[in-house]
C-alpha cells in the first residue's frame, strides 16, 4: 500500500512539475503573442552568447558589452523611436543547445534578430533555422562556410575571415627571413582554416614545404609531447593557432624547451590575459597578427571607459565583447536608416551605414541623428572599421606587433585590400 | 633520435605522474567503497580554484595556499560521504555511479556559479627547463613525479605498515567480517575519503601549477585516470597507478608516429585490447569477495 | 511554434535513446558507457549518405540504424563477456575513438567543420509544414519503438533477459545462450541509438563532433534513472522531465532574475545534480518504477 502511494506521488509530482513548465511555456506565449503580433513599442533582439562550455571564458562580457550598450541606444530613444529589449540565452558552447535556444528566441521572444553568436559549431547549427524564419544573424564566427551564399542574405559577421589572418602570417615570416616553420593547431574549425591559409600563402611564396605541422586537441592533460614535435629539428618560427587558455600552457611548455625558436599567433589569443598568465618574460618577443584594433581609434575609445568600468577588464583584451558592441550598434543603425525592424529591409541597409561614404560615427545617439537628417553615415566601431563586404564579410586593415613585455610594438601594416 | 626519445619518455612520465594520483583515488574507492566515483574531477578542480583564491586573491603565501586548497578538497571528500555515498552503501554499484554522477555536476557547475568560467592562473612565474642529461626537465614536472611518487610509496606504506591501512584492507576484503573483528567501516570509509581527496586535490593544484585552472580541470583528466586505472588493474591501487604511468609512457611514445590528434585514442584503443587479454587489467586481482 | 516542436522532438529522440539504454540496462543488467557513439555513428551515416550522396531520407535513417547495430556487433562479440564494469569501460573507451574519428577523419565526416544543409523529412512542403510533419513522424518511430520494447518485455525473450540480469549463471545453467542474447540486446539497442542520432541530424539540420561528448550517454542515464530502469513507461517520463526541466528553467529566466545570466545557466545543472542526488538517495528506482526490496535502505547503516 505505502509504496502505492508514494509512487503515485511521484507520478503526481513530476506531472504536475512538467505541467508546470508547460502552463510557463502556454503563458510565455499567450504574453508575449498579442503585443509583438501588433507591433508594440518594443524591438526585442536575441543575444545568443557562450554562457557556459568552451566559450564561456568569453560568453559573460560579451553579453555584458551589448547590455551596456542597448541601454545607451535605449538612452538616446532608440532606433525609430523604440525601445530595445534583450532577450539573452546561453549557447552552451554547444550546437544542441544553440537550436533549442534559437527557436525559443524566435518563436516565444519573436525576435527579428540574433546576434553574438561564437564559434562556428554554433553559428552553423543556428543559421538554418534563422534563415528559415527570416531572422537576421550577427556572429563573431570567422569559419567559410558561415557567410555562403545559402544563407549570405540575412547574416553578417564582425570576425574577420581567418584567411587574411594566414596571409598575414605566412608574408610577415618571410620578410623577416623565416625558412623553417612549425605550426600548433587546434582541432576546430577556425584553427584549421587558417593553417590552410598559411600553407597556401607559404607555398605560393615559393618557401620551402612545411613539415612541422601538429595538430593538439582541446583540454588535453599535457601538451608536452605536441610542443616537442612542434619544436623537432629547431623551427625559426613557431606559430600557434589557438584560443588563451590553450596558447597559455602551450608558451610555458616553449619557455620551458629553451630554444631559439621565435612564436606567432593570432591577436585574440596572443592578448594581455596571455601576458598576465605566463608572465611578460615569456610572452617578450612573440608576434601577435590581428585585424588592427582601433586602440587609438575614437570608435575603440567611445567604449573603452564604459566597458572597463561595467567589467573590470580592459576592452583591448576582449576582442569579442568588442565585437558583440559593434554588433548591437549596427543593428539599432540599420534599423533606424531602414525605418523598419523586417530583418530583410535591416540587413539591405547594413552595410550602407557599416561602409564608407559617409560621416564616421561611433555610437547610435550622434548616428541616428545624421540618420535622420538625411546624411549617410558610416560606423567606425570598438573592434575594427565595421566595413562589410558584398559576401557580408568583415573588412579588416591587419597589422602585426611585436609583444615587448607588457607593451606592444606594431612592426607591419597590411592593408585590406592586399590580403585577399 | 635518441634524445628525441629520451624527451618522449620524460613527456610520458609526467602524464603518467599527472594520472598517477588521481587513478590511485579512484582504484582505493572502487576498492573500499565499490564504485567507479565519477566526481573525483571536481576534487582535483575544487583544490585548484581554492588554492588559487588562498594564493592570488588573498595574496597568501604559496605554501598555505596549498595546505588551504587541500583541506577544501579534504572537506568536500568527506561532505561528498557523509552527505550522500555513506546513504547509499550496499546499493548496486550503478546507484553510486550515477549518485556520483549528480554530485559531480552540481559541483562543476557550482564552481562555474561562485567563480565564473574564465581560466585563472597562479601567481607563479614561468620556469626554464632544467637539462639532465639528453632531456630538458620543467622544475615544476620534477615536483610532480615526487609528489607522485611520495604519495604512491606512502600509501604503499600505509597499507602494508600501519594499522589504519591493514584495517582499510580488511573492510575492502569483506567488510562483514571486518566489522566482526572490531573495526568500525564508518571510520575506515571516512579515512579514505580523506585520503583520496588530499591525492586529487595535489593532483588538481599541480596541475594548475602546470596549465591553467578552469571549471572543467578535473573533469577533462578523469576519463583518462579512469581508463589508466582499469588499464592498471583498478582492483589493485598500485596496479592502477603503474598503469597511470604506462599509458602516459604509451601515449607519449606513440605520437612518435601515429598524429598527435589521435593522442587520447592511443590510450583508449590499449584499454580495449588489454582488457580483451586481460579482463582484470594488467595487475587486477582474479578474485574479489 | 517551432520551439514548442523542437522541444517534444527532442523529448521524443531522448525517449527513444532512454528506450533503447533501458533494453540494455534495464532488461538485460548490460552497462553501455559507449551509447553515444552509436547514436553518431547513425546521426552521420544518415547525414553523409543524404548530403553527400543524396540518398533518399528514409534509405538514409535505415542504413543509420543498420550501421550503428552491425557497429555494435563485433565489438559485443569481443567484449560482451567481461565483467559489467569493464565492459562499461571498453564502451567508454569506444566511443571516445569513435568521436576521434569522427574528428579527425575529415575527407569522410567533414571533421570539426560539421555537416551543414541536412534535409528535414517533408522539407519540400515548406517550413511551416515539414515542422510538425516531421515531428509526426518521429512521435510514430518513437511510438513504434516503445511498441517493441514493450512487446520484448512481455514476451519469453524479455523474461529470460531479465533471468540473465538477475542471474546469469543459473540462465547458463537452464542451457541459455546467454552470450548470445546479450549480443542481441547490444545489438538492438544500438540500432535503436543509431535510428534515433538519424532524426536527430535531421530534425536539427546541423551536426558536428562537439554534439556527440560523453555528455549525451550520460544524459541518457539520467533520464532512464529518473524515470525508473526497467519500467516500460519511465524512459517516456524521465526523458520528458529531464527535457522539460532543461528547457523549461531556460524560459523561467525570461522572468526571474536573480542571478546573473551566467549563474542561472550554472544554477540549472547544479539543480539537475542535485535531483539526481537526492533521486537516488530516496528513490532509486525512479518516478515511474517498482520499489523492488526494503533491503538496500536497511544496509545503509554499514558505513
Amino acid at each position: 500500500m505505502r509504496q502505492d502511494v508514494t509512487r503515485k506521488h511521484f507520478v503526481l509530482g513530476a506531472g504536475a512539475s512538467a505541467a508546470g513548465i508547460f502552463s510557463g511555456l502556454a503563458s510565455g506565449l499567450a504574453f508575449n503573442l498579442p503585443a509583438f503580433a501588433k507591433g508594440g513599442p518594443d524591438i526585442p533582439v536575441g543575444v545568443m552568447v557562450p554562457l557556459t562550455g568552451g566559450g564561456a571564458p568569453y560568453g559573460p562580457n560579451m553579453l555584458k558589452a551589448i547590455e551596456i550598450t542597448a541601454d545607451s541606444i535605449n538612452k538616446a530613444g532608440g532606433p525609430i523611436g523604440r525601445q530595445l529589449r534583450i532577450i539573452s540565452e546561453d549557447s552552451q558552447t554547444s550546437p544542441d543547445a544553440a537550436v533549442a535556444a534559437a527557436q525559443k528566441l524566435i518563436s516565444l521572444n519573436h525576435v527579428g534578430a540574433i546576434i553574438g553568436t561564437w564559434s562556428s559549431a554554433v553559428t552553423l547549427a543556428v543559421l538554418p533555422i534563422t534563415t528559415q524564419a527570416g531572422v537576421l544573424e550577427m556572429n563573431t564566427s570567422g569559419a567559410g562556410d558561415v557567410t555562403s551564399p545559402k544563407y549570405r542574405r540575412l547574416v553578417f559577421r564582425t570576425q574577420p575571415t581567418d584567411r587574411p589572418y594566414g596571409l598575414a602570417m605566412a608574408r610577415f615570416s618571410k620578410k623577416q627571413g623565416y625558412r623553417k616553420l612549425a605550426l600548433l593547431v587546434l582541432n576546430n574549425p577556425y584553427a584549421l582554416t587558417m593553417r590552410d591559409a598559411i600553407q597556401g600563402e607559404w607555398r605560393r611564396l615559393g618557401m620551402p614545404n612545411i613539415e612541422n605541422i601538429v595538430i593538439y586537441n582541446p583540454k588535453a592533460a599535457s601538451y608536452a609531447g605536441e610542443v616537442q614535435k612542434a619544436l623537432q629539428g629547431n623551427p625559426d618560427l613557431l606559430i600557434i593557432v589557438g584560443y588563451t587558455p590553450d596558447a597559455s600552457i602551450i608558451a610555458k611548455e616553449w619557455y620551458a624547451a629553451n630554444v631559439k625558436t621565435h612564436v606567432m599567433g593570432p591577436g585574440f589569443a596572443f592578448n594581455d590575459a596571455l601576458v598576465k598568465n605566463v608572465g611578460a618574460a615569456v610572452v617578450n618577443g612573440f608576434f601577435a597578427v590581428d585585424g588592427i584594433p582601433p586602440v587609438t581609434q575614437p570608435g575603440y575609445k567611445a567604449f573603452a571607459d564604459t566597458f572597463q568600468a561595467a567589467t573590470g577588464s580592459s576592452l583591448a583584451d576582449n576582442f569579442w565583447p568588442a565585437q558583440a558592441h559593434d554588433q548591437m550598434n549596427l543593428l539599432a543603425l540599420a534599423m533606424e536608416a531602414a525605418k523598419s525592424t523586417d530583418a530583410a529591409a535591416v540587413a539591405a541597409k547594413m552595410r550602407d551605414i557599416a561602409g564608407p561614404p559617409g560621416v564616421e560615427v561611433y555610437d547610435f545617439a550622434t548616428g541616428a541623428k545624421l540618420l535622420r537628417e538625411g546624411k549617410k553615415i558610416n560606423y567606425q566601431g570598438a573592434s575594427g572599421p565595421c566595413d562589410f563586404d558584398d559576401h557580408h564579410d568583415i573588412v579588416s586593415n591587419f597589422a602585426v606587433w611585436r609583444l615587448d613585455g607588457t607593451s606592444r610594438q606594431q612592426l607591419e601594416l597590411y592593408p585590406a585590400r592586399e590580403l585577399i | 633520435m635518441i634524445a628525441e626519445l629520451a624527451q618522449h619518455i620524460v613527456d610520458g612520465v609526467v602524464l603518467g605522474a599527472i594520472l598517477a594520483l588521481p587513478a590511485l583515488g579512484l582504484a582505493l574507492v572502487w576498492r573500499i567503497a565499490g564504485f567507479p566515483h565519477l566526481a573525483h574531477g571536481s576534487l582535483m578542480t575544487i583544490a585548484a580554484y581554492a588554492a588559487w583564491l588562498a594564493a592570488g586573491v588573498w595574496h597568501l603565501p604559496l605554501p598555505l595556499a596549498v595546505l588551504f586548497g587541500l583541506a577544501i578538497s579534504a572537506a568536500t571528500g568527506v561532505g561528498m560521504h557523509l552527505g550522500v555515498y555513506r546513504y547509499l552503501a550496499g546499493r548496486p554499484m550503478l546507484n553510486l555511479f550515477i549518485a556520483s554522477i549528480g554530485v559531480e555536476l552540481f559541483l562543476r557547475y557550482g564552481v562555474i556559479f561562485s567563480f565564473g568560467s574564465d581560466f585563472q592562473t597562479f601567481p607563479l612565474p614561468a620556469e626554464r627547463g632544467v637539462r639532465l642529461g639528453l632531456v630538458v626537465v620543467r622544475p615544476l614536472d620534477l615536483v610532480l613525479l615526487g609528489v607522485a611518487f611520495g604519495a604512491l610509496l606512502g600509501v604503499w606504506w600505509m597499507f602494508r605498515g600501519t594499522q589504519i591501512g591493514r584495517r582499510m584492507r580488511a573492510v575492502s576484503d569483506n567488510p562483514f567480517l571486518a566489522r566482526l573483528s572490531g573495526i568500525s567501516p564508518a571510520r575506515i570509509h571516512l579515512a579514505m575519503w580523506i585520503l583520496v581527496s588530499v591525492l586529487a586535490g595535489a593532483a588538481g593544484i599541480l596541475l594548475g601549477a602546470r596549465n591553467v585552472i578552469s571549471p572543467t580541470l578535473g573533469w577533462d583528466v578523469l576519463l583518462l585516470a579512469f581508463a589508466a586505472a582499469i588499464f592498471g588493474g583498478i582492483s589493485n591501487p598500485f596496479g592502477a597507478a603503474v598503469g597511470a604511468f604506462l599509458m602516459g609512457l604509451v601515449s607519449q611514445l606513440g605520437i612518435m608516429w601515429i598524429p598527435t590528434s589521435y593522442e587520447e585514442g592511443i590510450a583508449f584503443f590499449l584499454i580495449m585490447i588489454v582488457l580483451l587479454v586481460r579482463p582484470r587489467g594488467l595487475f587486477g586481482e582474479a578474485v574479489r569477495a | 511554434m517551432t520551439y514548442v516542436y523542437t522541444v517534444i522532438a527532442f523529448g521524443l529522440i531522448y525517449t527513444m535513446l532512454a528506450l533503447g539504454l533501458n533494453l540494455q540496462m534495464g532488461f538485460t543488467g548490460i552497462i553501455n558507457f559507449g551509447y553515444v557513439a552509436f547514436v553518431a555513428i547513425g546521426a552521420y551515416t544518415s547525414a553523409l549518405l543524404t548530403v553527400d550522396l543524396h540518398w533518399p531520407l528514409l534509405a538514409g535513417w535505415a542504413a543509420g540504424a543498420a550501421l550503428a547495430a552491425l557497429a555494435s556487433y563485433p565489438l559485443g562479440l569481443l567484449t560482451i563477456r567481461l565483467g559489467g564494469d569493464y565492459f562499461a569501460v571498453v564502451t567508454l573507451g569506444f566511443s571516445e575513438l569513435a568521436l576521434l574519428v569522427v574528428l579527425n577523419e575529415r575527407q569522410l565526416t567533414h571533421g570539426a567543420i560539421g555537416i551543414t544543409g541536412i534535409h528535414r523529412p517533408f522539407a519540400a512542403l515548406g517550413p511551416h509544414l515539414s515542422a510538425p510533419l516531421a515531428l509526426l513522424t518521429i512521435a510514430a518511430l518513437t511510438a513504434f519503438t516503445a511498441y517493441l520494447i514493450w512487446q520484448i518485455g512481455h514476451s519469453p525473450l524479455g523474461r529470460l533477459l531479465r533471468a540473465i540480469q538477475a542471474n546469469e549463471s543459473a540462465a547458463q545453467a537452464l542451457g541459455k545462450n546467454t552470450v548470445g542474447y546479450k549480443v542481441l540486446v547490444l545489438v538492438v539497442g544500438s540500432a535503436i541509438a543509431g535510428l534515433a542520432g538519424a532524426l536527430y541530424a535531421h530534425w536539427v539540420q546541423y551536426i558536428s563532433p562537439d554534439q556527440f561528448s560523453p555528455d549525451v550517454t550520460f544524459n541518457t542515464f539520467i533520464a532512464l534513472i529518473l524515470g525508473g530502469v526497467g519500467s516500460l513507461l519511465g524512459p517516456v517520463i524521465g526523458a520528458f522531465v529531464l527535457i522539460f526541466f532543461l528547457q523549461g528553467s531556460i524560459v523561467l529566466q525570461d522572468y526571474v532574475h536573480i542571478f546573473s545570466a551566467n549563474q542561472q545557466s550554472a544554477l540549472r545543472f547544479m539543480i539537475i545534480g542535485l535531483a539526481l542526488v537526492l533521486l537516488i538517495v530516496f528513490r532509486p528506482e525512479g518516478i515511474m518504477g517498482r520499489m523492488k526490496s526494503r533491503r538496500s535502505r536497511r544496509s545503509a547503516d554499514v558505513s
